[in-house]
Order: structure tokens, then C-alpha cells, then sequence
């Protein structure tokens, strides 16, 4: 890529940025889903810290936990973000003007992408921040920042799954509130069939690589194998599950299976949004 | 890629058909002038919209080519729409935006730079009339003031080839008229303008040259003074005091296609207007009185209403 054709690429990717945060920042129901998942984060760590009485220096910890351990914090923060990402533009007849100017469809799809990862980002950023703050004003300082980083990189691993599921729907569908739907309907459906399965059978390898359902193992994975990387994973609820693995090497095994499912989920996206006939209204 | 060339929209032999649906462009070849302001005609569902969206790579072509500056539009050349200015016949725009930013952010898509790029926005909102609700979101917008916003977006990086469809669509009065002495504006910097209309009266005043779509075919293309010349025929009243001996003396002559007789008044339909003088000479020598002859001057409504009969009739 020439020097020239660089900056233009980053203008455009700035432009499109812009035209993100516009539509964020002003958007309500992102901003009750922010307020929503703050308002818990907030209340997790009064519950943690006051009621729980659990460890002190654990809460932090605990509060930043439960975005991506809780399944539905993460659905909720990811797929409210994305669900309109691209079906927005398909139902409002706006991709017209948009695709009259200098950018591709591939530029369009993948910066759409890059932009909600930044602003999931910075949400993530901004809820942490909260509970940090709101742990560290009543219970001073955790000295457990290390741990908490490693559980909160797995957590936005977890919401990156959970937005980029609904971003793809949303391109395949070209409709938000179906991919939002959609996405809860089969989360629902799976992590009901899976629990139960679970309770009866036990957890196998396959239920913690389940799409939708596995997910939320990967900030416990993490935290173990920073805890203790060449111990045996284990997990244990009703029956304990022995993964024959070290926390390390099933840490890897479960990030990089969700990191190639979020692959899957864009390019299959990619494909339907490229053969998409643009209408207007 | 060639600016100069003669023709900046070309097509070879365009055909789009949709899924489970018959052709809705078939074998189209058309090819418009530079500088020249040249209409798009044809009833709903002729292939107007879709010969556009073909050339701007918004559609694939189910086969044939079309060229913008002798480049071939292929949807992954989207830097051949720096050279377009296009309005879409119900522009839409994301309603959270304003009109400054959303122009930005289209003009950032160019690659303007932001100083320039905030001028231009101004210069622009003042053009279409819009600078009094800049800041005010899209979405609080009516359709005249969207197809405003469309006229500047079209406009942002003054292109030499402007594409609108129905650029006058959902304006009332003074907007149409603010929208036409734009485009002359544009056309008269040499820029080609290739805008579709359903508005007949509008396209003879605003274009040079025509292109008529029926049925995915190219019907007829050209100088509108072209058409409005060739071999169609003229409507002539004529007001005499003897009708009936009027008649015996027209009725065999060869240029006259049917008349008929309405008291002193006598409809006919005659070849062309040339045929006139030879009629009054023939009544006037045979002293009949002529009280009036009325003729109907050809406009493009009845060349254009002729032309789709006469498909329609093969």
C-alpha cells in the first residue's frame, strides 16, 4: 500500500468512526444498556463487598467477572451494540448514498467491525473503570490488578463473540431486531439444552466449545491458568469435569476456538453482505 | 480512466435480470454526451433505476459492460466514484446525523482535506438553501429538505459527471426551480449531467438529448429537436366556411393520415407542418375562407406518448 493511498484509508476509517459514534452516542438504547450493565456492575460489587462479605481484596475481581461470566451481561453489552450495525443501513435505505461514495462493500463491512469492537471496548473500559472506583471507594486498595486484567481480557473475548455473532446476523438478515433475537433465541435454546445435559451427564470438552454456551468459561480458563498454568483444568458444578489438559493449554485451546469462531461468524457475514442487493426505500 | 473522453457513460450490451423475474434491463446500449445535459426517460419499472445502479457498481450486470470514463464499473472500483455525483431518487440519510456532519463524513470518504472540506459543507448548505437548519438532526427533515441534503452530498466533491435520479422529486416550486439553475450551473461549467425524470415538460426544458426506456430497451436516443422533428405526425384545426367542399378537395391528398369534421371545424393529422402551406394554397384558390388554422405544436409528451404507442402497438 502507497504511502498516499495509507492516508486515505485511515481518513475513511476515521470517517467511519465518526459516523459510529454519532450513531452511539446518540442512540438510546445503547445508552440504557450501558446504564443497565453499569447499574449491575454497581451493585455486584455492593453486593460482593456488603452483603457477601467476600474476600476484599476478591471484589474487584468478582465485579469484573461477571461481564463475561453471567452469559447474559455479555449478550446483552455485545449484541445491543451491533444488532443494527449493518441491517440499520439496509432498513433504512441509507446504504444507497453511503455506497455512492469511494468505498467498497469489504472496506464498509470490516471497518463497520473494527469500529464496534473499539466501542465495545470502550464501554468494557468505562464499566471496569466503575466497578474499580466504586470497589476501591469502599474497600480500598485490591492490589489484584494483574488478575483482574487477565479476566477482564477474557471477558471482552466473551463479548466480542456475543457482538460479533449478532454483527454477522445482522448482515445476513438485514434486520436488527431479528439478530437481536435470533441471537437470544439460540443462546436460550443451547445453554438451556447444554445446562441440562450437563447436570445429567457431566461437562465434556464439547460443551465448553459450544458457540453461545462456552463462552463464558473463557475468563475462569484464563484466570486459572494464570493462577496455576500447569495444574490439571478442572470444573466442577454437580459433577467435576476433568480436562485432562493444563489451565494453560486449555486456555489457549478455548480462546483460539473462539477467536477462530469469530473468523467464521465475519467472513460468513462478509459473504451474504457482499451478494446483498442495495435497495432503496 | 479518461476524462476527455466523448462519452462518459457507455454501455455495451447491459442486461440485468433479477431472480425469478424477466429481464428488467435488456441489451442496453447507451451512450452520453460530454458536457450535455441528456434525460432519462421511461414509464415505472422501464430500467431506469436499474441502468443507474448498474452504473454506479451498486448492481452486478447479469452480462454486457458499462463504462464511466472508458473505465468498466466493477463494484470493488469504488474509487471511480470520486468522478460521480450522484442523488438517488429517495435519498436517505442516517437521521441521527446533521447535515454538517453527515457531509463531512462523506466528504472525509473522498479524501478531502478538513479545511477545505469545511468550507465546501458551508458553501454548500448555503447553496441548497439549508445553512438555517445545519445543526438540526436529518431525521427532523422533510422530503424536500432531503433531496436538498442529496443535491449537496451529490455536489461535495464537485465531479466532473453528475448522475441524479428525479432531482426535482418531492420539491415544490421554488426548490425545483433552485434545483434546475444548479445543474445548468454545473452543466455550464462543463460538467455532463445524465438525470432521469418523469416530469416530460422539465426534461425538454432542462436537456439537450434524450434516452427512452420501455421495457429494458432502448426505444429511442438522441436530440430532443431530433425527435421533435422526425416523421410523426401533426394535429391541424382548421376553421372554413364550406366544410363539406373542403373536404372533397383534401380528402385524396396523400399527406393527410384522417380528418374529421366537427361543424366549420375540420381535425386533421397530417404528415408534417411543411403540408400547411400547400393545404391553405389549395382552399384559397378554390375560395373557400380560412377563419383559423390552428396547429398543435408536437411537444415531447405526444413524441414520447407516440413512441411507446407505436412499441406497444408492434
Amino acid at each position: 500500500m502507497k504511502v498516499n493511498d495509507f492516508k486515505t484509508f485511515t481518513k475513511k476509517l476515521k470517517a467511519l468512526l465518526k459516523y459510529d459514534f454519532y450513531r452511539n452516542i446518540r442512540s438510546l438504547r445503547i445508552i440504557i444498556a450501558f446504564v443497565l450493565v453499569l447499574a449491575i456492575g454497581i451493585i455486584l460489587a455492593v453486593l460482593y463487598g456488603f452483603v457477601l462479605k467476600v474476600n476484599k481484596s476478591d471484589i474487584f475481581i468478582m465485579s469484573i467477572l461477571y461481564l463475561g461470566e453471567s452469559n447474559i451481561v455479555p449478550l446483552i453489552l455485545g449484541s445491543l451494540l451491533t444488532m443494527d450495525a449493518i441491517s440499520a443501513e439496509f432498513e433504512k435505505g441509507t446504504f444507497i448514498t453511503t455506497f455512492s461514495k469511494p468505498i467498497t462493500r469489504k472496506f464498509y463491512y470490516f471497518g463497520k467491525s473494527f469500529s464496534s469492537f473499539i466501542y465495545l471496548l470502550m464501554e468494557i473500559f468505562l464499566l471496569s473503570l466503575a466497578a474499580f472506583i466504586i470497589s476501591f471507594v469502599f474497600f480500598g486498595n485490591q492490589g489484584k490488578i494483574d488478575e483482574a486484567m487477565i479476566i477482564l481480557s477474557g471477558s471482552v473475548l466473551t463479548i466480542f463473540f456475543y457482538a460479533t455473532f449478532t454483527f454477522a446476523l445482522s448482515a445476513i438478515f438485514k434486520n436488527s431486531i431479528a439478530s437481536f433475537f435470533i441471537t437470544f433465541g439460540i443462546w436460550l435454546a443451547l445453554d438451556i439444552g447444554v445446562g441440562l445435559y450437563s447436570i445429567l451427564y457431566g461437562y465434556s470438552l464439547w460443551t465448553f466449545l459450544t458457540p453461545l454456551v462456552g463462552e463464558t468459561f473463557i475468563p475462569i480458563a484464563l484466570a486459572d491458568a494464570y493462577k496455576n498454568p500447569n495444574a490439571i483444568f478442572k470444573y466442577t458444578i454437580f459433577k467435576t469435569y476433568n480436562s485432562g489438559m493444563t489451565n494453560i493449554n486449555f486456555s489457549f485451546l478455548i480462546v483460539g476456538v473462539n477467536i477462530l469462531y469469530i473468523a467464521i461468524l465475519l467472513i460468513a457475514g462478509y459473504i451474504f453482505f457482499l451478494k446483498a442487493d442495495i435497495k432503496e426505500q | 480512466m479518461n476524462l476527455e473522453t466523448e462519452y462518459p457513460i457507455r454501455t455495451e450490451k447491459l442486461s440485468k435480470k433479477y431472480i425469478k423475474s424477466k429481464f428488467a434491463l435488456n441489451e442496453v446500449d447507451i451512450r452520453i454526451k460530454s458536457g450535455k445535459i441528456t434525460g432519462f426517460l421511461g414509464v415505472n419499472g422501464a430500467g431506469k433505476t436499474t441502468t443507474i445502479k448498474l452504473l454506479l457498481g451498486l448492481l452486478e450486470p447479469t452480462s454486457g459492460k458499462a463504462y464511466i470514463f472508458d473505465e468498466e464499473v466493477k463494484s470493488e472500483k469504488a474509487w471511480l466514484k470520486k468522478y460521480i455525483g450522484y442523488l438517488p431518487e429517495f435519498p436517505r440519510f442516517p437521521g441521527f446525523l446533521t447535515p454538517v456532519e453527515l457531509l463531512k463524513i462523506y466528504g472525509e470518504f473522498y479524501g478531502m482535506e478538513k479545511g477545505e472540506l469545511s468550507n465546501r459543507v458551508r458553501e454548500l448548505l448555503n447553496l441548497v438553501e439549508l445553512s438555517d437548519v445545519e445543526n438540526k438532526k436529518i431525521k427532523t427533515f422533510s422530503k424536500g429538505m432531503m433531496q436538498r441534503v442529496g443535491l449537496a452530498s451529490a455536489l461535495l466533491n464537485s465531479p466532473p459527471l453528475y448522475i441524479l435520479d428525479e432531482p426535482t422529486s418531492g420539491l415544490d416550486l421554488l426548490g425545483q426551480q433552485l434545483v434546475k439553475n444548479i445543474i445548468r450551473d454545473q452543466n455550464s461549467q462543463g460538467k455532463t449531467v445524465f438525470m432521469s425524470s418523469h416530469l416530460l415538460k422539465e426534461v425538454q426544458e432542462m436537456c439537450s438529448d434524450i434516452i427512452l426506456l420501455h421495457g429494458g430497451k432502448v426505444l429511442w436516443s438522441g436530440e430532443i429537436k431530433e425527435l421533435l422533428s422526425s416523421n410523426i405526425n401533426t394535429n391541424v384545426r382548421l376553421n372554413v366556411d364550406r366544410t363539406d367542399e373542403t373536404v372533397k378537395l383534401i380528402k385524396d391528398l396523400s399527406f393527410i393520415k384522417s380528418f374529421t369534421v366537427n361543424g366549420n371545424m375540420i381535425d386533421m393529422v397530417v404528415e408534417s407542418q411543411d403540408n400547411i402551406p400547400e393545404i391553405s394554397t389549395i382552399l384559397v384558390k378554390n375560395n373557400i375562407k380560412i377563419y383559423e388554422i390552428k396547429i398543435e405544436t408536437l411537444n415531447i409528451e405526444n413524441a414520447v406518448l407516440n413512441l411507446l404507442k407505436g412499441d406497444e402497438s408492434e
